[in-house]
Protein backbone atom coordinates (compact mmCIF):
# COMPACT_ATOMS: atom_id res chain seq x y z
CA UNK A 1 0.00 0.00 0.00
CA UNK A 2 1.35 3.61 -1.10
CA UNK A 3 1.09 5.72 1.52
CA UNK A 4 0.74 9.90 0.20
CA UNK A 5 3.63 10.77 2.80
CA UNK A 6 6.29 8.66 0.83
CA UNK A 7 5.59 10.41 -2.50
CA UNK A 8 7.73 12.93 -3.62
CA UNK A 9 6.62 16.58 -4.61
CA UNK A 10 6.65 15.44 -8.25
CA UNK A 11 4.36 12.39 -7.72
CA UNK A 12 2.11 14.16 -5.51
CA UNK A 13 1.45 16.72 -7.99
CA UNK A 14 1.06 14.60 -11.06
CA UNK A 15 -1.60 12.55 -9.18
CA UNK A 16 -3.48 15.42 -8.14
CA UNK A 17 -3.52 16.35 -12.01
CA UNK A 18 -4.76 12.49 -12.72
CA UNK A 19 -7.49 12.53 -9.95
CA UNK A 20 -9.22 16.22 -11.09
CA UNK A 21 -9.10 15.05 -14.50
CA UNK A 22 -10.72 12.11 -13.98
CA UNK A 23 -13.57 13.57 -12.16
CA UNK A 24 -13.99 15.92 -14.75
CA UNK A 25 -14.08 13.01 -17.02
CA UNK A 26 -16.73 11.82 -14.88
CA UNK A 27 -18.49 15.19 -15.18
CA UNK A 28 -18.34 14.69 -19.19
CA UNK A 29 -20.00 11.30 -18.99
CA UNK A 30 -22.79 12.07 -17.03
CA UNK A 31 -23.79 15.71 -19.55
CA UNK A 32 -23.13 12.96 -22.47
CA UNK A 33 -25.50 10.54 -20.70
CA UNK A 34 -27.94 13.24 -20.44
CA UNK A 35 -27.76 14.82 -24.06
CA UNK A 36 -28.23 11.73 -25.44
CA UNK A 37 -31.14 11.00 -22.91
CA UNK A 38 -32.66 14.19 -24.90
CA UNK A 39 -32.09 12.14 -27.89
CA UNK A 40 -34.23 9.36 -27.38
CA UNK A 41 -36.97 11.62 -25.69
CA UNK A 42 -36.76 11.77 -21.96
CA UNK A 43 -37.30 14.77 -20.81
CA UNK A 44 -33.70 15.26 -19.13
CA UNK A 45 -32.99 18.84 -20.25
CA UNK A 46 -34.90 21.84 -21.70
CA UNK A 47 -34.40 22.38 -25.43
CA UNK A 48 -32.02 25.65 -23.98
CA UNK A 49 -30.52 24.15 -21.20
CA UNK A 50 -29.13 21.17 -23.79
CA UNK A 51 -27.26 23.56 -25.92
CA UNK A 52 -25.95 25.02 -22.96
CA UNK A 53 -24.88 21.40 -21.83
CA UNK A 54 -23.51 20.72 -25.31
CA UNK A 55 -21.50 23.71 -25.02
CA UNK A 56 -19.80 23.11 -21.88
CA UNK A 57 -19.41 19.34 -22.70
CA UNK A 58 -16.37 19.39 -25.47
CA UNK A 59 -14.57 22.32 -22.84
CA UNK A 60 -14.63 20.42 -19.91
CA UNK A 61 -13.83 17.33 -21.91
CA UNK A 62 -10.83 18.84 -23.64
CA UNK A 63 -9.51 21.01 -20.93
CA UNK A 64 -10.47 19.25 -17.47
CA UNK A 65 -9.85 16.09 -18.85
CA UNK A 66 -7.57 15.43 -21.99
CA UNK A 67 -5.12 18.83 -21.13
CA UNK A 68 -4.92 17.73 -17.46
CA UNK A 69 -4.49 14.14 -17.80
CA UNK A 70 -1.44 14.88 -20.98
CA UNK A 71 -0.27 17.84 -18.32
CA UNK A 72 -0.03 15.09 -15.58
CA UNK A 73 1.86 13.09 -17.38
CA UNK A 74 4.12 14.97 -18.67
CA UNK A 75 5.04 16.82 -15.35
CA UNK A 76 6.45 13.22 -13.96
CA UNK A 77 7.44 12.01 -17.57
CA UNK A 78 10.06 15.03 -18.84
CA UNK A 79 12.16 15.57 -15.82
CA UNK A 80 12.33 11.76 -15.47
CA UNK A 81 13.49 11.39 -18.97
CA UNK A 82 15.54 14.04 -19.03
CA UNK A 83 17.48 13.42 -16.07
CA UNK A 84 16.43 16.86 -14.46
CA UNK A 85 14.42 18.59 -11.86
CA UNK A 86 10.98 20.07 -12.82
CA UNK A 87 11.79 23.69 -13.01
CA UNK A 88 8.84 24.42 -10.23
CA UNK A 89 6.52 22.63 -8.55
CA UNK A 90 4.95 25.69 -7.28
CA UNK A 91 4.14 26.28 -11.05
CA UNK A 92 2.64 22.71 -11.30
CA UNK A 93 0.81 23.41 -8.18
CA UNK A 94 -1.12 26.65 -9.19
CA UNK A 95 -1.85 24.81 -12.56
CA UNK A 96 -3.82 22.19 -11.72
CA UNK A 97 -5.40 25.00 -9.02
CA UNK A 98 -6.19 27.54 -12.44
CA UNK A 99 -6.96 24.60 -14.88
CA UNK A 100 -9.66 23.32 -12.78
CA UNK A 101 -10.73 26.43 -11.70
CA UNK A 102 -11.16 27.86 -15.33
CA UNK A 103 -12.91 24.42 -16.43
CA UNK A 104 -15.28 24.87 -13.25
CA UNK A 105 -16.45 27.78 -14.09
CA UNK A 106 -16.25 27.67 -18.22
CA UNK A 107 -19.12 24.59 -16.75
CA UNK A 108 -20.64 26.90 -14.47
CA UNK A 109 -21.16 29.34 -17.30
CA UNK A 110 -23.28 26.82 -19.62
CA UNK A 111 -24.96 24.48 -17.27
CA UNK A 112 -26.14 27.05 -14.67
CA UNK A 113 -25.93 30.31 -16.40
CA UNK A 114 -26.77 28.72 -20.58
CA UNK A 115 -23.76 30.26 -22.33
CA UNK A 116 -24.64 28.12 -25.54
CA UNK A 117 -22.53 29.38 -28.09
CA UNK A 118 -20.58 26.20 -28.59
CA UNK A 119 -16.71 26.14 -28.29
CA UNK A 120 -17.15 26.98 -32.56
CA UNK A 121 -18.02 31.15 -31.06
CA UNK A 122 -18.79 32.03 -34.36
CA UNK A 123 -18.94 36.22 -34.27
CA UNK A 124 -20.63 37.65 -33.38
CA UNK A 125 -22.70 34.55 -31.84
CA UNK A 126 -21.24 34.62 -28.55
CA UNK A 127 -21.85 38.84 -27.47
CA UNK A 128 -25.52 38.92 -28.99
CA UNK A 129 -26.67 35.33 -27.85
CA UNK A 130 -25.25 35.85 -24.37
CA UNK A 131 -26.17 37.59 -21.53
CA UNK A 132 -23.60 39.56 -19.56
CA UNK A 133 -23.10 37.20 -16.77
CA UNK A 134 -23.02 34.31 -18.70
CA UNK A 135 -20.81 35.41 -21.33
CA UNK A 136 -18.28 36.75 -19.01
CA UNK A 137 -18.18 33.63 -16.37
CA UNK A 138 -17.42 31.69 -20.04
CA UNK A 139 -14.51 33.94 -21.08
CA UNK A 140 -13.29 34.08 -17.56
CA UNK A 141 -13.02 30.66 -17.22
CA UNK A 142 -11.41 30.41 -20.47
CA UNK A 143 -8.75 32.78 -19.64
CA UNK A 144 -7.95 31.11 -16.62
CA UNK A 145 -7.67 27.66 -18.78
CA UNK A 146 -5.08 29.59 -20.90
CA UNK A 147 -3.07 30.56 -18.37
CA UNK A 148 -2.91 27.25 -17.00
CA UNK A 149 -1.32 25.82 -19.93
CA UNK A 150 0.77 28.80 -20.79
CA UNK A 151 1.96 27.92 -17.22
CA UNK A 152 2.32 24.48 -17.85
CA UNK A 153 4.63 25.23 -21.18
CA UNK A 154 6.65 27.60 -19.82
CA UNK A 155 7.39 25.20 -16.88
CA UNK A 156 7.82 22.72 -19.48
CA UNK A 157 10.23 24.70 -21.19
CA UNK A 158 12.29 25.61 -18.53
CA UNK A 159 12.76 22.10 -17.66
CA UNK A 160 14.12 20.99 -21.04
CA UNK A 161 16.01 24.22 -21.58
CA UNK A 162 17.51 24.00 -18.17
CA UNK A 163 21.80 24.32 -17.77
CA UNK A 164 24.24 23.19 -15.36
CA UNK A 165 27.72 25.32 -15.33
CA UNK A 166 29.56 22.71 -18.45
CA UNK A 167 26.48 21.61 -20.01
CA UNK A 168 26.27 22.49 -23.99
CA UNK A 169 25.17 25.58 -25.09
CA UNK A 170 21.56 26.77 -25.35
CA UNK A 171 21.31 26.72 -29.05
CA UNK A 172 22.80 23.53 -29.39
CA UNK A 173 19.48 21.91 -27.15
CA UNK A 174 17.08 24.34 -29.68
CA UNK A 175 18.24 22.67 -32.58
CA UNK A 176 17.92 19.00 -31.24
CA UNK A 177 14.62 20.05 -29.39
CA UNK A 178 12.91 21.08 -33.13
CA UNK A 179 14.63 17.80 -34.54
CA UNK A 180 16.70 19.61 -37.18
CA UNK A 181 19.95 17.43 -35.83
CA UNK A 182 17.96 14.56 -37.82
CA UNK A 183 17.64 16.65 -41.36
CA UNK A 184 21.71 17.05 -40.56
CA UNK A 185 22.27 13.10 -40.29
CA UNK A 186 19.83 12.48 -43.26
CA UNK A 187 22.03 15.01 -45.28
CA UNK A 188 25.29 13.52 -44.07
CA UNK A 189 24.14 9.88 -45.01
CA UNK A 190 22.74 11.64 -48.59
CA UNK A 191 26.06 12.35 -48.95
CA UNK A 192 27.99 9.37 -47.69
CA UNK A 193 28.88 10.52 -44.46
CA UNK A 194 28.63 9.30 -41.22
CA UNK A 195 25.87 10.69 -38.74
CA UNK A 196 27.09 14.15 -37.20
CA UNK A 197 24.94 13.34 -34.19
CA UNK A 198 25.05 10.40 -32.62
CA UNK A 199 23.25 10.92 -29.13
CA UNK A 200 21.00 13.45 -29.59
CA UNK A 201 20.58 16.40 -26.84
CA UNK A 202 17.36 15.61 -26.30
CA UNK A 203 15.63 12.78 -26.36
CA UNK A 204 12.91 11.79 -29.51
CA UNK A 205 9.96 11.40 -27.38
CA UNK A 206 10.70 15.01 -25.25
CA UNK A 207 10.94 16.67 -29.33
CA UNK A 208 7.65 15.31 -29.86
CA UNK A 209 6.52 17.03 -26.41
CA UNK A 210 8.29 20.05 -26.95
CA UNK A 211 6.95 20.21 -30.76
CA UNK A 212 3.64 19.54 -29.60
CA UNK A 213 4.01 22.43 -26.76
CA UNK A 214 4.73 24.61 -29.33
CA UNK A 215 1.15 24.73 -30.97
CA UNK A 216 -0.18 24.85 -27.46
CA UNK A 217 1.18 28.09 -26.75
CA UNK A 218 0.26 29.36 -30.10
CA UNK A 219 -3.39 27.94 -28.94
CA UNK A 220 -3.60 29.47 -25.61
CA UNK A 221 -2.41 32.37 -27.15
CA UNK A 222 -5.17 32.89 -29.84
CA UNK A 223 -8.22 31.40 -27.69
CA UNK A 224 -6.82 33.42 -24.33
CA UNK A 225 -6.91 36.99 -26.65
CA UNK A 226 -10.43 35.97 -27.77
CA UNK A 227 -11.20 35.38 -24.24
CA UNK A 228 -10.00 39.18 -23.46
CA UNK A 229 -12.05 40.30 -26.17
CA UNK A 230 -15.68 38.33 -24.78
CA UNK A 231 -14.52 39.88 -21.44
CA UNK A 232 -14.23 43.68 -22.66
CA UNK A 233 -18.26 42.77 -24.29
CA UNK A 234 -19.63 40.93 -21.22
CA UNK A 235 -17.85 44.10 -18.48
CA UNK A 236 -20.16 46.62 -20.90
CA UNK A 237 -23.19 44.33 -21.84
CA UNK A 238 -23.29 44.05 -17.60
CA UNK A 239 -23.06 47.78 -17.32
CA UNK A 240 -26.42 48.31 -19.83
CA UNK A 241 -24.37 49.21 -22.97
CA UNK A 242 -24.39 47.36 -25.91
CA UNK A 243 -20.54 47.44 -27.85
CA UNK A 244 -20.94 47.50 -31.74
CA UNK A 245 -20.49 43.72 -33.52
CA UNK A 246 -19.02 45.72 -36.31
CA UNK A 247 -15.86 46.29 -34.01
CA UNK A 248 -14.58 42.63 -35.47
CA UNK A 249 -14.50 41.19 -38.96
CA UNK A 250 -16.68 38.12 -38.54
CA UNK A 251 -14.40 36.49 -41.44
CA UNK A 252 -11.06 37.80 -39.71
CA UNK A 253 -12.09 36.42 -36.33
CA UNK A 254 -13.20 32.97 -37.52
CA UNK A 255 -9.89 32.99 -39.72
CA UNK A 256 -8.21 33.68 -36.28
CA UNK A 257 -10.23 31.58 -33.52
CA UNK A 258 -10.13 27.94 -35.90
CA UNK A 259 -6.40 28.79 -36.86
CA UNK A 260 -5.78 28.56 -32.94
CA UNK A 261 -8.53 26.10 -32.22
CA UNK A 262 -7.06 23.37 -34.67
CA UNK A 263 -3.70 23.54 -32.74
CA UNK A 264 -5.10 21.59 -30.00
CA UNK A 265 -6.18 18.29 -32.50
CA UNK A 266 -2.43 18.52 -33.56
CA UNK A 267 -0.45 19.78 -30.65
CA UNK A 268 -2.67 17.63 -28.02
CA UNK A 269 -4.08 14.40 -29.87
CA UNK A 270 -1.79 13.64 -32.65
CA UNK A 271 1.80 15.10 -31.33
CA UNK A 272 1.43 14.11 -27.97
CA UNK A 273 0.26 10.55 -28.42
CA UNK A 274 2.97 10.34 -30.97
CA UNK A 275 5.85 11.48 -28.12
CA UNK A 276 4.13 9.12 -25.76
CA UNK A 277 4.60 6.16 -27.60
CA UNK A 278 8.02 6.82 -29.08
CA UNK A 279 8.88 6.84 -24.75
CA UNK A 280 7.02 3.74 -24.63
CA UNK A 281 8.23 2.11 -27.21
CA UNK A 282 12.14 3.35 -26.10
CA UNK A 283 11.36 2.10 -22.28
CA UNK A 284 9.41 -1.17 -23.67
CA UNK A 285 12.34 -2.27 -26.19
CA UNK A 286 15.24 -0.94 -24.49
CA UNK A 287 16.16 0.71 -27.60
CA UNK A 288 16.46 3.58 -29.57
CA UNK A 289 13.36 4.36 -32.31
CA UNK A 290 14.24 3.23 -35.98
CA UNK A 291 14.69 5.37 -38.42
CA UNK A 292 15.01 8.24 -35.38
CA UNK A 293 16.61 10.67 -37.51
CA UNK A 294 13.57 10.73 -39.86
CA UNK A 295 11.31 10.77 -37.20
CA UNK A 296 13.05 13.89 -35.37
CA UNK A 297 13.29 15.51 -39.10
CA UNK A 298 9.67 14.63 -38.98
CA UNK A 299 8.27 16.43 -36.40
CA UNK A 300 9.66 20.00 -37.62
CA UNK A 301 8.19 19.45 -41.22
CA UNK A 302 5.04 18.19 -39.27
CA UNK A 303 5.02 21.74 -37.12
CA UNK A 304 5.04 23.77 -39.88
CA UNK A 305 2.62 21.76 -41.96
CA UNK A 306 -0.03 21.90 -38.71
CA UNK A 307 -0.29 25.61 -39.08
CA UNK A 308 -1.85 24.83 -42.35
CA UNK A 309 -4.25 21.99 -41.30
CA UNK A 310 -7.01 25.01 -40.71
CA UNK A 311 -6.76 25.52 -44.11
CA UNK A 312 -9.89 23.34 -44.62
CA UNK A 313 -12.22 25.64 -43.10
CA UNK A 314 -11.42 28.14 -45.50
CA UNK A 315 -13.37 25.84 -48.06
CA UNK A 316 -16.66 26.56 -47.12
CA UNK A 317 -16.53 30.40 -46.82
CA UNK A 318 -17.21 32.16 -50.05
CA UNK A 319 -15.95 35.19 -48.99
CA UNK A 320 -12.53 34.15 -48.42
CA UNK A 321 -10.01 36.03 -51.12
CA UNK A 322 -9.41 33.45 -54.30
CA UNK A 323 -5.71 33.29 -53.17
CA UNK A 324 -6.51 31.60 -49.73
CA UNK A 325 -9.56 29.39 -50.67
CA UNK A 326 -6.81 27.63 -53.74
CA UNK B 1 -21.76 -3.29 -64.31
CA UNK B 2 -24.77 -2.42 -61.44
CA UNK B 3 -24.19 -0.58 -58.73
CA UNK B 4 -23.94 -3.01 -56.03
CA UNK B 5 -21.76 -5.43 -58.14
CA UNK B 6 -19.56 -2.22 -58.22
CA UNK B 7 -19.63 -1.50 -54.71
CA UNK B 8 -18.59 -5.18 -54.32
CA UNK B 9 -15.87 -5.26 -56.51
CA UNK B 10 -14.48 -2.11 -55.18
CA UNK B 11 -14.44 -3.66 -51.46
CA UNK B 12 -12.48 -6.58 -52.78
CA UNK B 13 -10.21 -4.43 -54.00
CA UNK B 14 -9.88 -2.16 -51.02
CA UNK B 15 -9.34 -5.32 -48.75
CA UNK B 16 -6.74 -6.74 -51.35
CA UNK B 17 -4.70 -3.50 -51.07
CA UNK B 18 -4.63 -3.76 -47.04
CA UNK B 19 -3.78 -6.68 -47.06
CA UNK B 20 -1.26 -6.37 -49.51
CA UNK B 21 0.03 -3.50 -47.37
CA UNK B 22 -0.10 -5.50 -43.92
CA UNK B 23 1.98 -8.28 -45.66
CA UNK B 24 4.33 -6.14 -46.48
CA UNK B 25 4.79 -4.73 -43.60
CA UNK B 26 4.60 -8.19 -41.41
CA UNK B 27 7.34 -9.00 -44.02
CA UNK B 28 9.44 -6.44 -43.12
CA UNK B 29 9.23 -6.01 -39.79
CA UNK B 30 9.71 -10.05 -39.45
CA UNK B 31 12.94 -9.48 -41.20
CA UNK B 32 14.53 -6.61 -38.81
CA UNK B 33 13.24 -8.25 -35.69
CA UNK B 34 14.84 -11.22 -36.23
CA UNK B 35 17.79 -11.13 -37.61
CA UNK B 36 18.97 -7.93 -36.03
CA UNK B 37 19.73 -6.45 -39.46
CA UNK B 38 17.89 -5.40 -42.64
CA UNK B 39 18.83 -7.00 -45.88
CA UNK B 40 19.23 -4.93 -48.75
CA UNK B 41 16.00 -7.00 -50.70
CA UNK B 42 13.37 -5.80 -47.75
CA UNK B 43 14.82 -2.19 -47.84
CA UNK B 44 14.16 -2.10 -50.71
CA UNK B 45 10.83 -3.65 -50.69
CA UNK B 46 10.50 -0.77 -47.89
CA UNK B 47 11.26 2.23 -49.25
CA UNK B 48 9.83 1.20 -53.16
CA UNK B 49 6.28 0.96 -51.40
CA UNK B 50 7.02 4.29 -49.18
CA UNK B 51 8.05 6.38 -52.51
CA UNK B 52 4.95 4.49 -54.53
CA UNK B 53 2.49 5.76 -51.77
CA UNK B 54 3.69 9.69 -51.80
CA UNK B 55 3.94 9.33 -55.73
CA UNK B 56 0.36 8.37 -55.70
CA UNK B 57 -0.89 10.77 -53.32
CA UNK B 58 0.82 13.80 -54.96
CA UNK B 59 -0.32 12.28 -58.60
CA UNK B 60 -3.59 11.79 -57.43
CA UNK B 61 -4.16 15.39 -56.04
CA UNK B 62 -2.62 16.80 -59.35
CA UNK B 63 -5.12 15.00 -61.26
CA UNK B 64 -8.07 15.60 -59.36
CA UNK B 65 -7.76 18.73 -58.22
CA UNK B 66 -9.23 20.20 -61.34
CA UNK B 67 -12.73 18.23 -61.02
CA UNK B 68 -13.69 19.76 -57.59
CA UNK B 69 -16.36 22.56 -58.85
CA UNK B 70 -15.28 25.27 -56.79
CA UNK B 71 -11.76 25.26 -57.92
CA UNK B 72 -12.57 25.72 -61.94
CA UNK B 73 -15.47 28.02 -60.73
CA UNK B 74 -13.49 30.14 -58.53
CA UNK B 75 -10.80 30.56 -60.65
CA UNK B 76 -13.16 31.79 -63.64
CA UNK B 77 -15.73 33.27 -61.62
CA UNK B 78 -15.37 36.73 -63.11
CA UNK B 79 -15.69 35.51 -66.16
CA UNK B 80 -18.77 33.59 -65.47
CA UNK B 81 -22.29 35.35 -66.25
CA UNK B 82 -24.95 33.49 -64.18
CA UNK B 83 -28.30 32.72 -66.04
CA UNK B 84 -30.35 33.74 -62.65
CA UNK B 85 -29.50 35.50 -59.96
CA UNK B 86 -31.00 35.36 -56.76
CA UNK B 87 -30.42 37.49 -53.59
CA UNK B 88 -31.61 36.11 -50.30
CA UNK B 89 -31.46 37.36 -46.57
CA UNK B 90 -30.92 35.73 -42.99
CA UNK B 91 -32.05 37.71 -39.67
CA UNK B 92 -33.27 37.11 -36.50
CA UNK B 93 -33.04 32.86 -37.18
CA UNK B 94 -35.30 33.18 -40.60
CA UNK B 95 -34.41 33.10 -44.48
CA UNK B 96 -36.19 36.10 -46.67
CA UNK B 97 -36.30 34.53 -49.98
CA UNK B 98 -36.67 36.81 -53.14
CA UNK B 99 -40.19 37.60 -54.17
CA UNK B 100 -41.81 34.98 -56.50
CA UNK B 101 -39.37 32.31 -54.92
CA UNK B 102 -36.59 30.25 -56.25
CA UNK B 103 -37.07 28.58 -59.63
CA UNK B 104 -34.50 27.49 -62.03
CA UNK B 105 -33.91 25.30 -64.82
CA UNK B 106 -31.87 22.53 -64.55
CA UNK B 107 -28.07 22.91 -66.56
CA UNK B 108 -28.71 26.95 -65.71
CA UNK B 109 -25.57 28.51 -64.37
CA UNK B 110 -27.29 30.14 -60.71
CA UNK B 111 -25.61 32.32 -57.95
CA UNK B 112 -26.89 33.24 -54.87
CA UNK B 113 -26.33 35.98 -53.04
CA UNK B 114 -26.97 35.29 -49.49
CA UNK B 115 -26.41 38.28 -46.75
CA UNK B 116 -26.93 38.14 -42.59
CA UNK B 117 -28.19 41.30 -40.90
CA UNK B 118 -27.01 39.98 -37.62
CA UNK B 119 -25.17 36.55 -36.95
CA UNK B 120 -23.13 34.04 -39.05
CA UNK B 121 -25.48 31.60 -40.51
CA UNK B 122 -24.79 28.48 -43.07
CA UNK B 123 -26.91 28.52 -46.59
CA UNK B 124 -27.23 24.57 -47.09
CA UNK B 125 -29.28 23.42 -50.19
CA UNK B 126 -30.64 19.89 -49.65
CA UNK B 127 -31.79 17.06 -52.28
CA UNK B 128 -34.97 15.33 -51.68
CA UNK B 129 -33.06 12.28 -50.83
CA UNK B 130 -31.71 14.56 -47.93
CA UNK B 131 -28.45 14.47 -49.62
CA UNK B 132 -26.77 18.08 -48.79
CA UNK B 133 -26.03 19.83 -52.37
CA UNK B 134 -23.73 22.40 -51.51
CA UNK B 135 -23.55 24.92 -48.37
CA UNK B 136 -21.70 27.96 -47.67
CA UNK B 137 -21.17 30.24 -44.61
CA UNK B 138 -23.22 33.17 -44.28
CA UNK B 139 -21.26 36.19 -42.76
CA UNK B 140 -22.63 39.23 -41.55
CA UNK B 141 -21.46 42.60 -43.57
CA UNK B 142 -19.92 40.14 -46.37
CA UNK B 143 -22.13 39.47 -49.99
CA UNK B 144 -21.39 35.51 -49.55
CA UNK B 145 -21.79 34.19 -53.41
CA UNK B 146 -22.21 30.80 -54.50
CA UNK B 147 -22.72 29.70 -58.06
CA UNK B 148 -24.35 26.42 -59.14
CA UNK B 149 -25.43 24.72 -61.66
CA UNK B 150 -28.31 21.81 -60.73
CA UNK B 151 -28.19 18.65 -62.81
CA UNK B 152 -31.41 16.99 -61.38
CA UNK B 153 -34.97 18.00 -61.64
CA UNK B 154 -37.10 18.23 -57.94
CA UNK B 155 -37.37 20.05 -55.20
CA UNK B 156 -34.51 21.65 -53.24
CA UNK B 157 -34.80 22.51 -49.24
CA UNK B 158 -32.72 25.52 -47.80
CA UNK B 159 -31.54 24.58 -44.13
CA UNK B 160 -28.53 26.87 -42.28
CA UNK B 161 -25.71 24.46 -42.04
CA UNK B 162 -24.20 26.50 -39.27
CA UNK B 163 -24.68 26.68 -35.20
CA UNK B 164 -26.45 30.31 -34.74
CA UNK B 165 -28.06 29.31 -31.52
CA UNK B 166 -30.48 26.89 -30.12
CA UNK B 167 -32.94 28.51 -32.86
CA UNK B 168 -30.67 27.75 -35.27
CA UNK B 169 -33.30 24.35 -36.01
CA UNK B 170 -36.11 26.51 -37.20
CA UNK B 171 -33.81 27.60 -39.84
CA UNK B 172 -35.74 25.22 -42.52
CA UNK B 173 -37.40 25.81 -45.55
CA UNK B 174 -38.80 22.73 -46.91
CA UNK B 175 -39.19 22.48 -51.01
CA UNK B 176 -38.33 26.12 -51.53
CA UNK B 177 -36.17 25.79 -54.56
CA UNK B 178 -37.48 24.11 -57.74
CA UNK B 179 -35.71 23.12 -60.37
CA UNK B 180 -37.44 22.55 -63.81
CA UNK B 181 -36.16 19.70 -66.15
CA UNK B 182 -35.31 20.99 -69.95
CA UNK B 183 -38.53 19.92 -71.26
CA UNK B 184 -41.19 21.39 -68.69
CA UNK B 185 -42.98 24.76 -68.91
Amino acid sequence: MISLKELNPLQKVTLRFVVIALLFYGLTVIEGMMMRAVQVNIPLLEAEHFFAVLNAHPIVGIFGYSFMLVMGAFYFLVPTFTKKELYSVFLAELNWLVMAAGTGIVWLSSFIFHYSALYTNYWPLPVIGSTGVSLGLYALGILLIMIGILIFCFNLFATVFHREPGDKPLSTLIISAFGLDGFVNIFNRFRGRPDKVVEPDVPLPIVAIFRGTIDTVLDALVLGSVAIVFLVYAFFKLKGATLPTTWLDPLIYKNLYWWGLDLIADGLVLIYVAGTWYLLAMIITGRQIFMQNFARAALFVELVVSWFVWSHHLLSDQTQPVMMRI
Amino acid sequence: MNVLSLALYLRIFYAALVLIVVSLMVFYVRGLTTKGETSGRLKAVFYGWLGFLVAVAILFHLLTAWQIPWVRWEIKRAEIVPNREFALNAKQHRFTLPAGGLKVRQGEVVKFKVTSSDLTYGFGVFHESGAMEFQMQVLPGHSNEIIWIFKDPGKYSIRSTEYAGPETEQMYLKDSITVLSGEEK
